[in-house]
């Protein structure tokens, strides 16, 4: 009798991750795979159908995680300044906390595979949603386009992010991102949001 | 909570293409089977199917009796 083992099966996806980020999707094999995590790629199959099987399953696996932890704490009615400050601060924390996660989201947005149907929809998304309509709802910002909105209140935390893990800015100068600087991008990004 | 497993039982096989795939449905059309595929893009081609009933050894004979190439993965 094989018996499920949530270590190892975590121990596989986690394995499978690291392998896609270093070498792409082409890089992973469920040979390699096994190799990696030390199982017989029998062990693999007990857990997942077959490779597609594998690359959605981690996909939704890491959004969940990132809806998780992106949305602690975070409710689609707060006002527009506490609300996205929240976000800035807990989508650094993710960033820190899961870089890997990061890359590996990104590669699979950017490839085919993000238009399986098994890939579903989160309630990020739907939290995100409610929360730009709400403050536009209440009057507390100008009304912007989805993207200009996203552009403002989101941009500047990305870019001092990437900063922050290329330890330096564009200028070469040593950057670490404390929650003063964070603070102070913020400040200059919801004054341009918000409504006098 | 984890609720009851089906067993899984995985073979490496030379089944390729989309005819072979054809041939297979109808052996694997048996009502111990609750669920088989092949993954198509593993080197191995490997045949995996969920039951409860089926020994490997059973579905190794009903395969290769289609003149494929069936063997257990080891674990």
């Amino acid at each position: 009798m094989r018996i499920r083992d949530e270590s190892k099966e975590a121990a596989i996806r986690e394995k499978a991750i690291e392998m896609i980020v270093k070498e792409g999707f082409d890089g992973l094999s469920m040979q390699k795979l096994a190799k990696a995590a030390n199982v017989s790629p029998a062990t693999i199959y007990l857990y997942f159908k077959n490779r597609e099987d594998l690359l959605n399953q981690l996909y939704n696996g890491i959004d969940k995680v990132f809806a998780k932890e992106t949305l602690k704490d975070f409710n689609p009615d707060m006002h527009l300044e506490e609300g996205l400050w929240l976000q800035w601060k807990n989508r650094f924390a993710y960033h820190m906390k899961y870089p890997q996660h990061i890359h590996f989201m990104e590669q699979f947005r950017n490839s085919p595979l993000i238009n399986h149907k098994d890939i579903k929809e989160n309630i990020f998304k739907q939290a995100m949603g409610n929360f730009f309509r709400n403050a536009v709802k209440r009057n507390e910002m100008h009304e912007l386009p989805v993207e200009v909105f996203w552009a403002i209140a989101y941009g500047p935390l990305y870019t001092l992010i990437k900063f922050h893990s290329a330890k330096k800015s564009l200028m070469g100068n040593k950057f670490v991102l404390t929650e003063e600087r964070m603070k102070q991008a913020f400040d200059a990004a919801i004054k341009g949001l918000k409504k006098k | 909570m984890e609720d009851v497993k089906t067993e899984v039982l995985v073979f490496r096989t030379d089944i390729v293409g989309k005819s072979d795939n054809e041939n297979l449905k109808q052996i694997l059309k048996d009502s111990r089977i609750k669920n088989w595929n092949i993954d198509q893009q593993d080197i191995d081609h490997v045949l995996r199917i969920e039951s409860n009933e089926m020994s490997p050894a059973e579905v190794i004979e009903m395969v290769t009796k289609l003149g494929y190439m069936c063997e257990e993965l080891p674990e």
